[in-house]
């Protein structure tokens, strides 16, 4: 793959304190267009304190955002979401008695003009909706309820939103957990799909470290609200972060 | 033959079809019993109070499908009807300012209790604060209606005040025009327009509407002040219809049009129902009133009946359901 240049996320000095702890300690990093970050950390290392300040949940402390080189201020998640920063929690974020179509557009429908009244597109979100999941590799008809899909199939719902609606930055969190060992695969591929197919960057926040070394250019290790590594891949080892994270010897395989 | 079946299975699960079969069968039933069911003005009768008691069912859908629950439904009926008849008796009001006036205290009562509930709201679920606000306020506002009448009935209204629930154009009664208006505008807002999505997602699961980004106070609140709009005016309707203020006017109705919701298919849970169900649960429970009337059974049989038939219904749907489920598994 040749070398990723554009940035698309620069992150400044973030600091963020619950009750006079640090939650985040000056965290600064970059990602470029078509990059997967893996970003790992135990438990209570300020992983979801990253995420819920990038998609807005809540302001950080101190320090600053920047998408694609303008500095950004998120009001709101739907704010984040606008301004093209899409998340995929660990239990897609979909509603279960609503079809495949109605939640790919949920919150922002197409509409079209009959006469001089304005009415829901169903006809064109249908036709987009199974388009984008045949294009990362699933079969469904767009009016299927989504109780009746797998979870790797939910998390692809959500992976072709985020790619149909030119989603900057795509945040993972947690998308392999409670996955089988075959949807694992097929979710990695998936990425992989949606990051050659657009330009997008990819943060994947996980436990599993394992999971990430397959796709991942960089790796982004947390602890305790510090960054304690942030290496390209190729330049270290499913062990090394391993040991980082848990901080004494774990043999993994 | 097998595909047949099947189809008619297939429909037969869908709740308004399930239903509108069972009205049909029930009135044939009365109509072999006690022919007199079907003399015109027997049917005007089940026409008109069909669409009034539909009117209210809506009114409590509006609630139940964000995940709420309207229990100040008679109170609010109560002080309409009451109020209406104050303004233009009492003070001399203008007819259309005194239902003016009567409109914008529902919607001023819907806003409250949209806020009140969704102040509340995360942490604890849409329904309880609401349940306990609307319980608050269907004794606050029956209790008003007391004070203000001193719970005497006002009578005397100008026949003009009757119009608004007993005109009719041509053949048509008017409360069933208000009606048909009514049902075409929710059905545009709930099926062609975005925010009938945002509705539904709402009820269904509020935490992923917030996530994807819906502002799901706003329906709920916008869903709590148009309930509470409806309900004012079925109240000036039933006050106009029957040419009273009176405060016995209201309370009676919370229940049989809780029952209704429920016959009608919505979910106590929300996110589930239908206009067109809610219109089916209106006529069903004053189907079942007026049956007991034709048929000359003592009316203290007609809690019972409605009793059975939510039981009934409410059995069906959960055998329907646990079938989907088993079938699915």
């Amino acid at each position: 793959m040749s070398e990723p240049m554009r940035e698309i996320i620069r992150v400044e000095k973030i600091t963020k304190k619950f009750n006079n702890i640090f939650a985040l300690k000056n965290i600064s990093f970059t990602t470029h267009e078509k990059e997967i970050i893996g970003l790992v950390g135990d438990n209570g290392a300020g992983k979801s304190t990253l995420l819920n300040i990038l998609v807005g949940l809540f302001p950080p402390d101190e320090g600053k955002i920047y998408l694609e080189g303008k500095e950004v201020h998120f009001s709101s998640p739907a704010d984040a979401r606008n301004q093209g920063i899409e998340i995929v929690y660990q239990f897609a974020n979909l509603v279960e008695k609503m079809n495949i179509y109605k939640n790919f557009f949920l919150g922002r429908e197409i509409i079209k003009k009959v006469g001089f009244i304005r009415v829901l597109d169903k006809e064109k979100m249908r036709k987009i909706s199974e388009e984008k999941l045949n294009e990362i590799g699933i079969n469904k008809r767009s009016e299927q309820l989504i109780e009746s899909l797998s979870g790797g199939e939910r998390q692809a719902v959500v992976l072709g939103r985020a790619f149909y609606f030119g989603t900057r930055v795509l945040l993972l969190d947690e998308p392999t957990t409670g996955l089988s060992i075959k949807e694992v695969d097929r979710c990695l591929r998936r990425i992989k799909t949606i990051r050659d197919k657009t330009s997008m960057s990819i943060i994947f926040v996980t436990h599993n470290v394992r999971h990430i070394f397959p796709i991942a250019d960089r790796v982004i290790v947390l602890d305790r609200g510090e960054i304690i590594c942030d290496k390209k891949t190729e330049n270290t080892t499913i062990d090394e972060i391993t040991q980082l994270i848990a901080k004494e010897k774990i043999h993994l395989h | 033959m097998q595909k047949v079946t099947r189809l008619f299975a297939k429909h037969l699960s869908i709740t308004e079809v399930n239903r509108c079969i069972l009205i049909v069968i029930l009135s044939f039933i009365i109509f072999i019993i006690n022919p007199f069911f079907y003399t015109p003005a027997n049917l005007r009768l089940i026409v008109v109070w069909g669409s009034i008691f539909s009117l209210m069912v809506l009114g409590e859908m509006l609630y139940l499908i964000p995940g709420g629950i309207d229990l100040s439904l008679g109170g609010v009926i109560c002080i309409s009807n009451v109020l209406a008849a104050v303004f233009i008796l009492r003070y001399g009001f203008e007819i259309w300012l005194a239902v003016l006036i009567v409109l914008i205290t529902g919607f001023a009562i819907g806003l409250t209790t949209g806020l009140f509930g969704t102040y509340f709201s995360p942490p604890f679920r849409f329904m309880l604060p609401v349940f306990i606000f609307t319980l608050m306020l269907n004794f606050v506002l029956t209790g008003i209606a007391r004070i203000i009448t001193r719970a005497f009935p006002i009578y005397g209204f100008p026949p003009s005040y009757s119009l608004i629930a007993k005109a009719a154009l041509g053949p048509i009664p008017i409360v069933t025009v208000y009606l048909l208006i009514v049902l075409v505008m929710l059905v545009y807002f709930f099926y062609f327009r975005p925010i009938g999505w945002q509705f539904f997602a709402t009820g269904l699961n509020d935490e992923v509407a917030r996530k994807v980004g819906i502002n799901v106070k706003k329906i709920r609140i916008i869903a709590c002040c148009c309930g509470s709009l409806l309900q004012a005016f079925a109240g000036v309707i039933v006050g106009s219809y029957l040419a009273v203020g009176s405060v016995l006017i209201g309370p009676p109705y919370l229940l049989p049009i809780l029952a209704g919701a429920f016959i009608g298919g919505i979910s106590l849970a929300g996110g589930e129902g239908s206009p067109f169900g809610a219109i089916l649960g209106g006529f069903s429970v004053y189907l079942i009133e007026n049956i007991i009337v034709v048929l000359a059974i003592s009316a203290f049989w007609k809690e019972v009946a409605i009793g059975c038939f939510l039981l009934f219904f409410v059995i069906f749907d959960f055998y329907r359901r646990r079938r989907a489920v088993i079938v699915s598994v």
